[in-house]
């Protein structure tokens, strides 16, 4: 933990739940909440025409949440990142209570609670701006392996496994798989991995 | 080079990053600064700018606005025209007198009361009454038989006429 401003502490939520949540060094000490991709929920939203507003939006990506995992939305906080002049956007969703009674507790135990991030996403946005538009990026972490699968800068496939050292399964055929459902060519795509286990992807 | 994703969930709060105490701080000096670039207002634009402002501040609430619709209303009734015409209806040698007269200015409507030497007379009030000029229509609304039944004398009938005045009167 860093005593630095600028730098924040993270919280890790794992399958099991989250980390016991320590409490805060100083008053308004930042907080990272990062929650396991074996938790979270993906998924890939075609960009619906004529769409009126956020909340509609917010129904949609709720919609298609049940159809695809069965889950009752109302125990989820899902989200959409409806990137323009794009056709697919990625959605993402999150157990609700890792989304409101998380971080209201981080809050009272002094925290300032900056991010609630699934782990995907967070080293997405780490390293994007490395990344090139045909891109299968993959982290390959101790609890599950997730691999994304972006097509000229879009959004094409998304789908989270067992970890590589649970799989019967090697990476390269993990990412065969992924690329044949969303009717991709697998050889188009440069693999980037990250993780802790991401020795074993290479 | 891809873009990041905007997913987040923490709870949304407003946060002042030190670019935007910046922009803000730069945005009310340029207030500042055009506010005084402005003054003083020529005498004619401040006059209208001070005219607006006392319309601003006389500009009366829901209640109030009701209220003064209702005095509004009671003053524009034609209250001379009406009482001349009822003097000459009940003055001297009608055949019957005028009790009490009351007003609903909100509705137009005037009721009086009155007492007639008998019945026939009573009856012939509302038409005779819905030919006067600022009378849109008068109802009789009840009559009331006063005195002592076993006398031989024609009895005074006690009567109520609603007259509804024209619009615009």
């Amino acid at each position: 933990m860093s005593l630095r401003k600028t730098d924040a502490a993270i919280l890790h939520v794992t399958r099991s739940g989250p980390r016991p949540l320590e409490k805060a060094p100083r008053r308004g000490a930042l907080l990272d909440i990062l929650v396991t991709d074996s938790v979270a929920r993906y998924w890939i939203l075609e960009r619906p025409a004529g769409l009126a507003g956020t909340a509609e939006l917010d129904l949609l990506a709720a919609e298609r949440f049940a159809a695809l995992y069965g889950d009752d939305p109302a125990d989820w906080a899902i989200r959409v990142d409806p990137a323009p002049w794009s056709k697919h956007w990625l959605a993402c969703a999150i157990p609700l209570r890792y989304a409101t009674e998380l971080p209201r507790s981080a809050e009272a135990a002094g925290w300032r609670v900056r991010q609630v991030q699934s782990r995907y996403l967070r080293e997405f946005n780490r390293c994007c701006r490395h990344l090139d538009a045909n891109t299968a990026f993959c982290v390959a972490a101790r609890e599950c392996t997730t691999i994304g699968l972006i097509v000229q800068g879009q959004w094409r496939g998304i789908r989270v496994h067992p970890p590589l050292t649970h799989s019967t399964a090697g990476f390269d055929t993990l990412l065969q798989r992924d690329s044949r459902q969303a009717d991709l060519p697998a050889a188009t795509l440069r693999p980037v991995v990250v993780g802790s286990l991401r020795a074993m992807a290479n | 080079m891809l873009k990041p994703l905007a997913i987040d969930f923490a709870p949304r709060r407003k946060t002042v990053r030190p670019a935007g105490w910046l922009a803000s701080g730069a945005g009310a000096v340029l207030l500042v600064v055009a506010g005084f670039a402005w003054l003083p207002p020529a005498h004619v634009e401040a006059s209208h700018m001070s005219e607006a402002s006392q319309r601003q501040r006389i500009l009366p609430d829901g209640d109030s606005a009701q209220a003064v619709d209702m005095a509004v209303g009671t003053l524009n009734l034609p209250w001379i025209a009406v009482l001349d015409a009822l003097n000459a209806e009940f003055g001297s040698g009608a055949d019957a007198v005028l009790l009490r007269v009351e007003t609903d200015a909100r509705r137009a409507i005037i009721r009086i009361e009155g007492e007639a030497s008998d019945a026939a007379a009573v009856q012939g009030y509302p038409a005779r009454l819905r030919a006067l000029e600022p009378v849109a229509a008068a109802t009789l609304v009840g009559q009331e038989v006063r005195g002592d039944a076993q006398s031989h004398h024609s009895r005074p009938v006690r009567f109520v006429i609603e007259l509804r005045m024209r619009e615009g009167t």
